[in-house]
């Protein structure tokens, strides 16, 4: 999909009214090469039938033409998929065979330097929208950025996210090894199964959380994940850190 | 990079470190944890009754140079404060005074909080045990 704003219609529509020449077109948008940064807007009204491999979007009356090409920049979507956190992964990665088939820039050596650079382009541009997509950090990540949600953990609010519980339990517990380092077996095993348990805990809870947002696609539940994001990098640290004492000492 | 001057003073030699009894009432005490590297710092109060001013303070950090320093600087800074004067203490003078890098700016965030935490530790110890003594004062 792409979306098309009320105000970009009004626009159209003003154009082709004022204007005998273009009467009764269709808008062509496309992605093309050249531009400051490699690739440039393209947007042009034209009164041929859309070609059968154009993607045609309608809105108001008006068409809206986009060929496959540039559609891929447009959507933002690469894959077609809906922006959810559990993905048919093997579809995605059959698309994406598919499209490298088509789109892979050894096919582009014989078209001119300009649309090389823009085959590379686009290549490197859906390798990286694949890595996002396998990755399943990744993924989840992209999709709060998407929404504006980012789980930035220098906020000062990321206090209220810290278990109090565990962080006694370790303060206590390195206090323990820094005056006793042979006496604190025990405790040491008792946190490390409340650490786990906790980390285990925040991981259902996390993805609770992202089968009801598939479902409901309530934007509340994905500040709900971010802040439970942060606990668990707060926890993995804390594992992190455990180890390492524990080694030292 | 290495660490400023104050932050090696205050590492090499930290002030006030130590322990308090928490269950003391006039002792409030600040447990708080950094998400971003599993530091700890516990700050501690003890709190002259009658001028309502911070007779003493202690604190134990287990973390990097920066966070030691930020708590053994803070200590040495809220003694002899009011409680209104501790809470208005803010991390970006710790990191003046520490000349602390941006990397290092959470373990100044945690001083902050550390004290807060300690202060309304003690005055809900505080309102909790003026209001049980009107219910004793009741019977």
């Amino acid at each position: 999909m792409i979306q098309v704003t009320e105000k970009a219609i009004n626009e159209i529509k003003r154009i082709l009214s004022n204007d005998p020449t273009v009467q009764g077109a269709h808008l062509r948008v496309m992605v093309a090469g050249g531009g400051c940064s490699g690739m440039s807007y393209k947007l042009g009204f034209e009164k041929e039938l859309p070609a059968p491999t154009d993607k045609v979007f309608e809105k108001d009356g008006i068409k809206i033409l986009v060929d496959a090409k540039s559609f891929l920049y447009l959507s933002g979507n690469v894959f077609g998929i809906e922006r959810k956190f559990k993905i048919d992964f093997n579809y995605v990665e059959s698309k994406y065979y598919e499209l490298c088939k088509v789109l892979h820039p050894d096919r582009f050596i014989q078209s001119g330097e300009a649309a090389l650079k823009v085959a590379h382009e686009r290549m490197s541009f859906l390798n990286l929208a694949f890595q996002v997509l396998k990755d399943e950090d990744k993924r989840r990540n992209y999709l709060l950025k998407l929404h504006g949600i980012c789980p930035d953990l220098n906020q000062k609010d990321s206090l209220q996210e810290v278990p109090l519980e565990l962080t006694e339990a370790w303060f206590e517990l390195q206090d323990l090894l820094s005056e006793n380092p042979t006496q604190v077996h025990e405790k040491t095993i008792a946190f490390l199964k409340s650490l786990k348990q906790t980390q285990d805990e925040t991981q259902i809870k996390i993805t609770e959380c992202e089968e009801n947002y598939d479902q409901s696609l309530d934007r509340a539940l994905l500040e709900e994940i971010a802040k439970l994001l942060k606990k668990q990098n707060y926890l993995n640290s804390l594992e992190k850190d455990f180890y390492k004492k524990i080694k030292a000492s | 990079m290495s660490y400023k001057q104050k932050v090696l003073d205050h590492y090499e030699n930290p002030r006030n470190v130590g322990s308090m009894d928490k269950n003391a009432l006039n002792v409030g005490t600040g447990l708080v944890g950094a998400p971003e590297c599993g530091d700890v710092m516990k700050l501690q109060v003890e709190i002259d009754e009658l001028t309502g001013t911070i007779k003493d303070a202690k604190f134990k950090t287990f973390g990097c140079g920066s966070a030691i320093a930020s708590s053994s600087l803070v200590t040495e800074w809220i003694k002899g404060k009011s409680l209104e004067e501790a809470m208005s203490i803010r991390n970006t003078q710790i990191v003046q005074e520490l000349s602390l890098p941006p990397i290092k700016i959470h373990c100044s965030v945690l001083a902050e909080d550390a004290i807060k935490l300690a202060i309304r530790d003690y005055l809900n110890k505080k309102s909790k045990n003026s209001h049980l003594n009107k219910e004793d004062s009741k019977i």
